[in-house]
């Protein structure tokens, strides 16, 4: 028999707060993060709405100095959410139990920006068009950061974290875009199902707010760019919707197994389901593929329609049709439909995990948090998206996500059977 | 300890399918010749004027020697991850004979460990400006000219390899520094162990041989500064000063034994084991004890069910750098105890130099060629004795073998550590 694995504790950092409850009922009653950006951007003089974290304090949060020094702000991020999920759970006080804690993350691709070689490269052009590499090897290498290569390890924020905390046991960190975080959960709970390790702490980070980050974004239609309100800015599924806007934070689970939850007393927040994933490129682009990655979630455990679905909803057109699309095609009666990208921004790697965590508060804590109302719902992507504050604690939901269609996936959860 | 599933219950994994690129060439068979003749591939390095710098020298792999594919030209946009990955993905699917097979996509999939590191030299010829325009240019540049979120975005690197492969199962790419390609490997085991699939590509491709890379690794103080670029690397050795940039890719197709056996492929080896770690020590630095290889090492051998004397030998980590051979090599000690010094262990990476994220893929491939032909590759350039490193790493020449079980190992950046076991594949085991 395959142990079921249970989430016992959570914990965020995001542009709504930096812990659990701020962030809870600022999500509750509808407030949106996204604030006009300090700097100014490419698009736009007054800079573009972005879903920043605030009040963020790595003093109070990391206690290395070292780290603080060395890692990038959205590390840090993922150092504090991973430490509010063990404190949670209750498993971070005993110092011997948690060393054996496994982490399982999904990161950005790279988490450094061009600026950083900026006066090394500057000093081997004397002439602008020009690169000397002979100067760069008389001058400018010795501007280089000699911590450069460390500042950029995509891995930054899981070693980080078990640094700061001390935890050695197996690990894995997969730099998969959005859907990285949500399949490093899954993976965290198979390796619990194996037995490798008792208990997990799996979740994913990003900060995707500075101008470079979004240099490549800006290319694409898909960023935003004539945001009206910085508040509904971002319009998922609207009529008018014209695209995202950045986010940053952590989002982070404990994952044990049920009969180890038990076993210590813990409360037992929700419950994990079988899980679906799948790449698409071509046709599948349009929807085959996270329609692919659905079934088999729901396949692998019956037929059963899930309550509510926690979807990604950032705003673009393609995305959100995409998505409307799959629920139409997949459920005659869809379920009740909510996302969080208006509030939270598009968090990157850690989009798909921040969903987790509100559908696994949902059940816990008993509510569904609003879509922010953006407005005439576009008439191609009617899905009964929830506007308002539900009080109606779901018992089964699923979460989905899509990376533009390239990569999917699906995880269905329960309330604890 | 959780309850594990037994070994006899568990779905058995084997390799099917090997491919590679490296300095040393990019075909398996010419490459395990050269590295059972001791041959080095350090060289000096072409991509970029490299004579202005301290250290000019790496394991380069000769793009000269890849097809021209207009379709590949298109695909992979110049980026040398991509392009080793891709060569080495289809030779080790042809090599499993799974290109005209007949199998349900949806149950294969794709992990493999990736690397990229943008060409910011090229970036910045688009020019810096002054605040408020240096961005303008740069985008104005990208423009026309090159893809950043290819070059910036890892998941490329297994959506590529899937979509290639036609491959619709779970498609990752593992980023765990120098540990990425032994992670990837892993992870890859377990989705087949776990019934999610039959048949996986994994292992790692990595490329940061560019300007901007190099400088920071040679400020770093990590690379070997040795004026003789074929000597530089030397793993375990007295004189060793630091790790020779490599580049390249290491692929494999792991099979579960029901879908190898019914459609008849040919086996190298059996993979037995797995085990992942952290050090929590600091992010150059390894732990002073090794404990994240110690832990790792001891975690695969339990998943194994084999006793630490049933291991025969070890493709370590062995970089060359002074720490990392040093505590590697406590670490093996207080895993093994006394038959740490009966074992064999070499570090390929004297000869391909490091191929960080794509490390942990190589070297697992040349494991299970050791296991395979009942050879040793050599840890060449050992020539003066450390008294930290005192134990058998094959000096200098290749050495048969009958070795039935063996062991592939990493230390990555950051503190992540893995290890792998696989056991000669016989028929009627």
């Amino acid at each position: 028999m395959t142990p079921a694995v249970a989430v016992t504790g959570i914990g965020v950092v995001s542009g709504l707060g930096v812990e659990i409850e701020a962030h809870r009922q600022a999500l509750r009653s509808g407030r949106s993060a996204l604030r006009p950006a300090d700097e100014p951007c490419l698009r736009n003089d007054a800079g573009l709405p972005i879903a920043g974290v605030r009040n963020f304090k790595p003093r109070r949060e990391i206690s290395n100095r070292t780290l603080r020094k060395l890692l990038p702000p959205g590390s840090q991020y993922s150092v504090s959410a991973a430490r509010q999920a063990l404190q949670d759970a209750g498993l971070y006080d005993d110092a011997e139990r948690r060393a054996t804690c496994g982490l399982f993350f999904g990161s950005p691709s790279f988490d450094l920006g061009a600026e950083i070689y900026r006066g090394a490269l500057q000093a081997a052009m004397p002439s602008e068009g020009t690169f000397d590499f002979a100067r760069f090897g008389r001058v400018g290498l010795g501007l280089v950061d000699p911590l450069v290569i460390v500042k950029g390890l995509p891995n930054a924020g899981i070693s980080g974290t078990a640094m700061e905390h001390k935890l050695r046991g197996p690990n894995l960190n997969l730099a998969d875009g959005p859907v990285g975080g949500l399949a490093a959960v899954a993976a965290g709970a198979a390796a619990i199902r194996r037995g490798d390790v008792d208990f997990v702490v799996a979740g994913a980070y990003d900060s995707s707010v500075s101008a470079l980050h979004q240099l490549g974004k800006c290319i694409s239609p898909s960023l935003t760019a004539e945001g009206v309100e910085p508040a509904v800015a971002c319009r998922p599924f609207a009529l008018d919707r014209d695209g995202f806007l950045f986010g940053e934070g952590a989002a982070m689970v404990v994952l044990e197994s049920v009969a180890h939850a038990r076993a210590r007393g813990a409360r037992i927040k929700a419950q994990l389901g079988s899980w679906g994933t799948s790449p698409g490129w071509g046709e599948a682009l349009g929807g085959d593929a996270l329609r692919r990655a659905v079934r088999q979630a729901l396949n692998a455990q019956g037929s059963a329609v899930p309550e509510v679905i926690f979807g990604d909803g950032i705003g673009t057109i393609e995305d959100d049709l995409r998505e409307a699309q799959v629920l139409h095609s997949l459920f005659p009666e869809p379920p009740d439909f909510t996302c969080a990208a208006a509030a939270i921004g598009n968090t990157g790697a850690a989009r798909a995990v921040f969903s987790l965590v509100h559908a696994v508060d949902a059940i816990d804590q008993r509510y569904v948090p609003p879509t922010m109302d953006a407005g005439e719902l576009d008439p191609a992507c009617t899905l009964p998206l929830v506007t308002q504050l539900s009080e109606r604690g779901p018992s089964s939901v699923l979460v989905w996500c899509s990376d533009e269609g390239h990569k999917n996936a699906a995880l269905l959860l329960s309330r604890e059977a | 300890m959780p309850d594990r599933i037994p070994v006899d219950e568990r779905r058995r994994v084997v390799v099917t399918g090997l491919g590679l690129a490296c300095t040393l060439g990019i075909e398996v068979e010419e490459v395990w010749n050269a590295l059972l003749a001791g041959r080095s591939g350090a060289d000096l390095i072409r991509q970029f004027a490299s004579d202005s710098l301290p250290v000019r020298f790496g394991c380069e792999v000769d793009l000269d020697r890849f097809p021209v594919d207009p379709n590949d030209e298109e695909q992979l946009a110049g980026n040398r991850t991509l392009r080793f990955g891709a060569w080495a993905a289809d030779r080790a699917w042809q090599d499993a004979g799974l290109v005209q097979a007949t199998f349900d996509p949806q149950r294969a999939g794709v992990c493999v460990g990736g690397g990229v590191f943008p060409d910011l030299e090229n970036w910045v010829t688009a020019g810096f400006g002054p605040p408020g325009q240096r961005w303008t240019k740069i985008l104005d540049a990208q423009r026309t000219r090159c893809q950043p979120a290819s070059q910036l975005n890892l998941t490329v690197v297994s959506w590529l390899l899937s979509r290639r492969l036609g491959l619709t199962g779970p498609s990752s790419t593992v980023q765990a520094a120098c540990t990425s390609g032994t992670q990837a490997i892993g992870q890859a085991c377990s989705h087949i162990r776990d019934g999610e699939v039959d048949i996986m590509l994994t292992g790692g491709a990595d490329s940061m041989m560019s300007l901007c890379s190099v400088a920071g690794f040679i400020n770093l103080g990590a690379l070997s500064k040795n004026p003789d670029p074929q000597a530089a690397s030397r793993p375990f050795d007295g004189r060793r000063d630091g790790f020779v940039m490599g580049e390249g890719a290491g692929m494999i197709v792991l099979e579960s034994l029901e879908s190898a056996r019914a459609r008849g492929a040919h086996i190298y080896a059996e993979v037995i084991g797995y085990g992942s770690a952290q050090d929590s020590h600091r992010f150059t630095d390894l732990h002073p004890e090794g404990q994240g290889g110690y832990l790792s090492i001891r975690a695969a051998l339990q998943q194994a069910d084999v006793a630490v004397d049933q291991v025969d030998y070890i493709n370590a980590h062995g970089t060359s750098t002074v720490q990392n051979d040093r505590v590697e090599t406590l670490a093996i000690k207080r895993v093994f105890g006394d038959h740490a010094y009966r074992l064999a262990i070499s570090s390929t990476k004297s000869q391909v130099g490091h191929l960080l994220c794509a490390a942990g893929g190589i070297e697992f491939l040349f494991m299970t060629l050791a296991l395979r032909h009942g050879m040793l590759p050599p840890t060449i350039n050992q020539e003066h004795s450390d008294p930290d490193c005192d134990l058998d790493y094959v000096p200098n020449a290749a050495r048969a073998a009958n070795i039935d079980v063996a062991m592939s190992t990493s230390l990555g950046f950051g503190g992540q550590t893995g290890c792998l076991i696989a056991r000669r594949w016989n028929e009627t085991a």
